[in-house]
């Protein structure tokens, strides 16, 4: 196999502050095969940006090592750093930092300007180059225009045609679409996969945003208190969450407390004691020990909706609905199965339930996913991005 | 009781509303009549007298003759040359200065930064009066302890330092003026978003390119308000000049006018003729300064989260910006120490080991015997807290209106409470004499002349705070009140004071401040009977009594740090007091 385009190893980092020290990254280990868009996922103060700033060298790291394609740039022990500017990576801030007193143009010519003088193109070349970067952005009509004279996604997309400049190894993007409105975010997130496609560069995304993070990337690393929680594809990660964290923080599951009381029917199958009366069959994630304490996660758009005629298989609760919200494509239900209250996703003829009605949930088996719940506080978590 | 329906709600509502609105009209009418008394007779008076030539404002005739005069008098651009001279020379000397000192604190991890910002309050609060006064006895050819160092030194041959020279004059106002300018500068560059400067490290510019291309570029319009800032300051300043330029014989425009009217017959014509060419210069100053911080407004965008921008390491070059550092914070500091010194002093000599034995409390217990003295202190405190009362009303009635109202009418009261900007302290205190020497109201000699200029004059200053304010308070706070059936009045009281309050009372605190250690201003009007502080120094001082200056200077410059100490928690940062031309 080729050598990872990024390896990040045992990364460490503390903030020293007036009271204490606060460590944002302990222990964070990932490597980025070239040409993949990898995104580190979490909720704010996670550390994935602080992760992100150590790649770029604008923080240094206090252990661990970091590689660059072959180049080792960071590494505590052998007291290798190597300085931002000599990393061959580019990087779009949250708040783009377009330089206000520069035009379009100057903008985005800085990078080759600032090139040592033995490699840098002659002015006309660059004056081409920076030209043909703007076309491909459509920008190239303002290009004179002072930077501050852009509008939001403008000012994104000249930080964009700025980052990819000198062509760099390896594309930093923090929380680039944060502070888009929701119709431009999506034009933008379209924007960045067809520029990834044509280019193949390496890009490092960093958001607080879950529909970002599976609508990009190919790889996610899911944070949370400064270390990597589960990493994976985007669907593994989304169907398969490994701790209920996880399963809160990407997506909208409902989340089940209950007892592991038997192993099932099939091989890697458990039987959970979700206390609404009737025991309910699901896949079982890791190791789970009978009589343990296990929370089952099922997303709300595989929940069933049925009439409370209906057949009572083995996987289905009785419930009421509480509240119903219209979306367009889809209808979001709440409904009250006695202890708790299940978010139902419904498409089709299911929609047509009004609040008040009884209600029929079942729950297929094989998208229950049983995991062991090591933090009940998920949901508040989830509450405070 | 039967609810009204909607409609009749709405009905009820928008009469309301309108009844409203007519008591807004009242109100506007009624501060428009008050501020024009207030503000144009003098600036009219001034401008009339330059063209007046008799014993008082409305005897003689009209003439062109005072233009003449000073215009054909070489003196005349003698002092133009030295006003520019001295102004130019001391901005650009203070912005280097503070610009540096700024940085060095804000953004490298220099010695002495904390030392730095005590160093700056405690000289923020020491009236320019007593600074210089400080600066005399350092830097005094005989006695000033500079002078006697380098004598002790070097021997008798040693050169002396040039108190009495334009330099000397140049590098005391630089001095006097660092500690507004620091305060103007840091948080412009504490604020400056880092992204900007990480953003040209992760395009490969080298460090010395991200400063050049970058940092320094984006300071340029904040520096250059600084420059121009200064400029407009210096040239209206008086103290340094009288205390430092007059024994030099080195006039510039504010001393020019002085000495016009300290003769035994005062030349109010020519004063006025002066002055006029003083607050033309002011205009130009104030018309570019505008130009500028807009530019530097524009300057600022919208910035991601609070990364704190890491701070230089400066490696073996930490030393020698500790030097620049603890330099200045000495430089900043000496004047007050030395004027500590003296007030122990029965005759004033310079501090050795010797003049130890002379130590005495004496003068602290002159001071206080002294009903005059007390008197004048208690006066200043008593004009300064009604000035800010006053201002602080009148600003925040005429930020509401200026900014909930907009009509003529309120447009003619922005115009008037900002006017008084481009009359310069020196030409104020002219004005306002040369106007109530003839208006029917006998003012003159009582504290109510001092309390009506001091609020002309910090109207636009307190206008700064009370707009501040009313900008950041949403209107539909109010409109929630209206249409929950609260009145004008109650609406003002319950809503609008309570939210403004904080921006009231910084603003209040800032005029009772400023005209504590006001001099310019009150020079021609405060007399026997209605002395203040500052006059009270100056008359001391011009009589020689050197020790009981510093005395006197003790409790004043304690009082005022204290205070401004409290300014600075109420505000949560001294900087905005400084940064008040619009």
């Amino acid at each position: 196999m080729a050598v990872a385009a990024l390896e990040v190893d045992d990364l460490r980092k503390a903030f020293r502050l007036r009271r204490g020290q606060v460590a944002a990254v302990k222990g964070v280990s990932f490597s980025v095969q070239s040409g993949k868009i990898f995104t580190l996922l979490g909720p704010s103060g996670c550390g994935k940006t602080t992760t992100l700033r150590c790649i770029a060298g604008l923080e240094v790291p206090d252990r661990g090592r970091m590689r660059i394609g072959e180049t080792t740039v960071f590494d505590a022990e052998g007291g290798i750093f190597v300085p931002p500017h000599r990393r061959d990576i580019g990087m779009v801030f949250q708040s783009y930092a377009i330089w206000p007193h520069m035009t379009v143009h100057e903008n985005v010519a800085f990078p080759l300007q600032v090139l040592p003088r033995s490699i840098r193109p002659p002015k006309k070349e660059i004056r081409t180059r920076v030209m043909e970067a703007l076309e491909t952005m459509h920008m190239a009509p303002l290009a004179d225009r002072p930077a501050t004279w852009l509008s939001g996604g403008q000012q994104q997309r000249l930080a964009l045609a700025r980052a990819l400049m000198a062509n760099p190894k390896i594309l930093l993007l923090d929380e680039p679409l944060s502070n888009l409105d929701a119709k431009l975010r999506e034009q933008m997130r379209f924007e960045l996969k067809r520029l990834h496609v044509e280019l193949g560069i390496t890009t490092i995304y960093v958001t607080h945003d879950q529909t970002e993070a599976l609508a990009l990337s190919e790889e996610i690393a899911v944070m949370r208190d400064g270390v990597v929680v589960q990493q994976g594809t985007p669907a593994e990660i989304y169907r398969h969450p490994r701790t209920d964290f996880v399963a809160a923080f990407v997506g909208s599951a409902n989340l089940l407390d209950g007892k592991l009381l038997a192993y099932g029917t099939r091989d890697a199958m458990g039987v959970v004691d979700v206390g609404v009366g009737r025991d309910l069959e699901g896949v079982l994630s890791g190791e789970c020990q009978l009589g343990e304490v296990v929370a089952v996660s099922i997303r709300a758009e595989d929940v069933r909706m049925l009439h409370p005629t209906g057949a009572r298989n083995q996987n289905t609760v009785a419930g009421k609905v509480k509240a119903r919200v219209f979306l367009g494509d889809v209808v979001d239900f709440l409904v009250d199965i006695g202890n708790a209250e299940m978010r139902v996703r419904s498409v089709g003829s299911s929609t047509t339930f009004e609040i008040g009605d009884d209600v029929l949930l079942e729950f297929p088996p094989l998208q229950c996913w049983i995991i062991a719940a090591r933090s009940h506080s998920a949901i508040t978590e989830r509450g405070e991005t | 009781m039967r609810l009204a329906t909607v409609e009749e709600r709405i009905v009820l509502t928008s009469r309301r509303l309108k009844a409203q609105g007519f008591g807004a009209e009242v109100l506007a009418l009624g501060l428009i009549v008050v501020l024009s008394v207030l503000v144009v007779p003098p600036m009219l008076g001034v401008v009339y007298s330059a063209f007046r030539k008799g014993p008082t404002l409305f005897e003689g005739t009209t003439t062109l003759e005072n233009y003449r005069s000073i215009l054909s008098d070489p003196n005349t651009y003698g002092t133009l040359a030295d006003t520019f001279q001295f102004a130019v020379a001391t901005a650009c000397l203070v912005v280097a200065f503070a610009g540096i000192l700024a940085w060095l604190v804000e953004r490298t991890n220099a010695p002495f930064r904390r030392l730095v910002y005590l160093a700056i309050v405690v000289a923020f609060g020491v009236p320019v009066i007593l600074q210089g006064m400080g600066w005399i006895l350092l830097l005094g050819p005989r006695n000033g302890l500079l002078n006697v160092v380098l004598r002790t030194v070097l021997g008798s041959h040693a050169p002396t330092i040039p108190l009495y020279s334009m330099p000397a004059m140049v590098f005391v106002q630089s001095t006097v003026l660092i500690p507004t300018m620091f305060l103007l500068l840091a948080p412009a560059l504490r604020a400056a978003d880092p992204a900007l400067e990480e953003a040209a490290q992760m395009s490969r510019a080298p460090r010395w390119q991200v400063l050049r291309r970058v940092t320094l570029p984006l300071l340029v319009p904040s520096l250059m308000a600084a420059v121009l800032l200064s400029f407009i300051i210096v040239v209206e300043s008086f103290e340094i000049p009288a205390l430092i330029g007059t024994p030099a014989r080195i006039f510039v425009l504010s001393t020019e006018i002085y000495g016009r009217l300290r003769r035994p017959s005062p030349d109010y014509g020519a004063a006025s003729a002066f002055s006029t060419l003083m607050m033309i210069i002011a205009m130009g100053g104030l018309y570019l300064y505008q130009g500028v911080t807009a530019r530097a407004h524009r300057f600022t965008t919208v910035t991601g989260k609070g990364y704190r921008p890491h701070r230089l390491e400066l490696g073996p070059w930490r030393w020698v910006a500790g030097v620049l550092t603890g330099g200045l914070s000495l430089i900043l500091t000496m004047p007050v120490l030395i004027l500590a010194w003296g007030s122990f002093m029965r005759v004033y000599r310079p501090p050795s080991i010797a003049a130890l034995s002379g130590l005495t409390l004496e003068n602290y217990k002159t001071i206080f015997a002294s009903s005059w003295i007390v008197q004048s202190a208690r006066n200043s405190f008593i004009l300064g807290a009604a000035s800010a009362v006053v201002v602080m009303v009148m600003t925040f009635a005429a930020s509401w209106l200026v900014l909930r109202r907009r009509n003529p009418l309120t447009k003619g009261i922005d115009y008037l409470v900002t006017l008084p900007l481009v009359v310069p302290g020196v030409v104020l205190s002219l004005a306002v004499l040369r106007t109530y020497l003839v208006a029917p109201v006998p003012v003159y000699g009582t504290p109510l002349i001092l309390l009506i200029a001091f609020v002309v004059h910090y109207l636009p200053y307190g206008m700064r705070f009370s707009h501040a304010g009313m900008i950041a308070l949403h209107p539909e706070l109010e409109e929630a009140a209206a249409v929950g059936g609260a009145p004008l009045a109650v609406r003002m009281r319950r809503i609008v004071a309570p939210l403004m309050w904080p921006a009231l009372l910084a603003g209040g605190l800032f005029v009772f401040l400023a005209s504590i250690r006001q001099l310019s201003l009150v020079l021609f009007l405060a007399g026997p009977g209605n002395d203040l502080i500052t006059t009270t120094i100056f008359s001391l001082w011009t009589e020689g009594n050197i020790t009981e200056v510093a005395a006197f200077a003790m409790p004043v410059v304690v009082g005022v740090i204290l205070i401004a100490a409290g300014l600075n928690k109420v505000t949560g940062g001294i900087g905005v007091q400084v940064d008040h031309y619009r």
